[in-house]
């Protein structure tokens, strides 16, 4: 019998390669793709933003009975809102967070309620921009009492009266 | 004659096969080695350092503290003789009941203990960052309003990694309660005296008195004289040593000042003036008619007055803390 020769018996090695062929190919498809980033990375910085969010409002949001602060505390930007975005005292908020938020981060704040009739308004106080896509939210509520509420919540949205009412400020922040 | 071929062919197997058999074989093998390979993460360390920031920047913006000995235990570690032995977590927070209101008094307290360089290891580990990994770490508290550092940064040891995780916090530095002496509140009885009664102090006073007093109409405040007894008020009592004004903020280097209606004066007595002798009483000396009520045997407490409380005067800051660590490159 001469071996050499012989054509027949080459199936199994053929069958052999093309499968060790096949498991490398899937190997380099797989490690081709972008798909094992760690994501960890990225909501770290989500993280970090949403942290100096609430941390702004948790310092915008003092009690004025037993402290003193040179900011003046949220509740009062609430209970003297007159029902515009122009409003004097809005300036003042608006230096105060961009002092407390980072640089390079935009913010709108929203005044949300139930007004006499039982509708839910969103009102926009200070706006800088249309949020993007990594923006992260906090939110405060503060008590509206009748003897500190301004003329405007008396008189255009509670004229029935029912007070105490609540008032969610709502920090919607971005990175630009 | 041909070949015989020995026995039975049964039971043989080609040669070719195992061959194919064995390339598979060797290249499964490389595959299932190389996976786990894969999941290792490109930046090293990256997770765990976020995580490890995060947790102490929250223990030192939002916790109290603790400290422990054999006989007491409690919140107000920065206050115990003995710190270093018996703090054994160091928060700067106010109380649990506050988050982001840090204490100035804690930070001075950690200052203390920084103050002898080899103690930012007792710092270290109080914050739980010695254990099978050991951390390193920068804290800096930073006002808003005029930019003063207000922790000893030359204790903290350089990075020397380029990997450093830093973590900002926003917080409001309680800077004490000061008595807030509003003069618009009450203008029954308009004087240019204005006495502070302080029959409830402790025997021995550990830390400034501070009276602030805003909204006057304008005039020239001279004098602060002690009494014992609320009748007689000698003038015992020198600027600079035993009180001092700050006008507005501003250190003032004389005791006879002017003011007008919206300057803020903080009026600050020494705890030393009032140790020396059991003071229950001072006079504020002012002029013309500056002060609301100065009836006849009017005096106000320090402590807890209806119409001048006391209240924390706090000022927003920002914490800024960096962790790295010498096991991770």
């Amino acid at each position: 019998m001469r071996l050499h020769e012989d054509p027949r018996g080459q199936i199994y090695t053929i069958e052999g390669i093309v499968a060790s062929l096949i498991l490398l190919s899937v190997l380099l498809f797989i490690l081709q793709s972008n798909s094992i980033i760690v994501p960890q990375t990225e909501r770290s910085i989500d993280m970090k933003l949403y942290e100096r969010a609430s941390d702004t409002m948790i310092c915008l949001d003092w009690s004025s009975n037993d402290s003193w602060s040179p900011m003046a505390p949220l509740s009062e930007y609430v209970t003297e809102w007159d029902g515009t975005s122009t409003q004097a005292s809005l300036a003042v908020l608006d230096s105060d967070l961009a002092s407390l938020l980072p640089k390079h981060v935009q913010y709108n704040v929203n005044f949300i309620y139930y007004d006499g009739s039982g509708d839910k308004k969103t009102t926009p106080v200070i706006v800088k921009g249309i949020p993007g896509d990594n923006s992260v939210v906090s939110t405060r509520l503060v008590t509206l009492n009748e003897d500190e509420a301004s003329d405007y919540w008396k008189n255009n949205v509670y004229t029935t009266g029912g007070f105490p009412h609540i008032v969610e400020v709502k920090l919607t922040c971005w990175y630009v | 004659m041909g070949l015989m071929v020995l026995g039975d062919e049964g039971g043989q197997s080609n040669i070719d096969f195992l061959f194919g058999v064995g390339v598979l074989l060797l290249t499964f093998i490389y595959v299932a080695a190389f996976i786990p390979g894969l999941f290792v993460p490109y930046q090293p360390g990256a997770i765990d350092l976020s995580s490890v920031a995060y947790r102490t920047s929250a223990i030192l913006a939002e916790d109290p503290g603790w400290f422990s000995s054999s006989t007491i235990n409690g919140t107000s570690w920065e206050e115990q003789p003995n710190v270093y032995e018996v703090v054994s977590r160091i928060g700067l927070a106010d109380d649990k009941d506050h988050p982001n209101v840090i204490s100035q008094a804690k930070i001075n307290g950690l200052n203390g203990i920084l103050a002898n360089h080899s103690n930012y290891i007792v710092v270290r580990d109080h914050l739980g960052l010695s254990g099978t990994i050991q951390y390193n770490i920068s804290v800096s508290v930073k006002r808003l309003d005029n930019g003063m550092e207000l922790v000893d940064m030359s204790a903290w040891p350089t990075p020397s990694t380029y990997h450093v995780e830093s973590m900002e916090r926003n917080v409001l530095i309680d800077t004490g309660k000061e008595m807030f002496v509003d003069c618009d509140k009450d203008r029954s009885h308009p004087g240019d005296m204005f006495t502070v009664n302080i029959t409830d102090r402790p025997s021995v006073i550990t830390k400034n008195l501070t009276i602030r007093i805003f909204n006057t109409t304008g005039g020239t405040i001279s004098d602060v004289r002690p009494s014992q007894d609320g009748l007689n008020f000698p003038s015992l009592w020198s600027y600079g040593a035993d009180y001092v004004y700050y006008v507005n903020g501003v250190y003032s280097t004389t005791n006879i000042i002017t003011i007008n209606s919206n300057d803020v004066v903080e009026i600050v007595i020494l705890p030393g003036a009032l140790n020396t002798y059991p003071v229950t009483y001072m006079l504020i000396q002012g002029s013309g008619s500056m002060f609301g009520n100065t009836s006849i045997g009017s005096s106000y407490n320090y402590y807890h007055d209806p119409k001048y409380p006391q209240k924390s005067v706090c000022y927003p800051g920002i914490l800024r803390l960096e962790v790295w660590s010498d096991a991770i490159a």
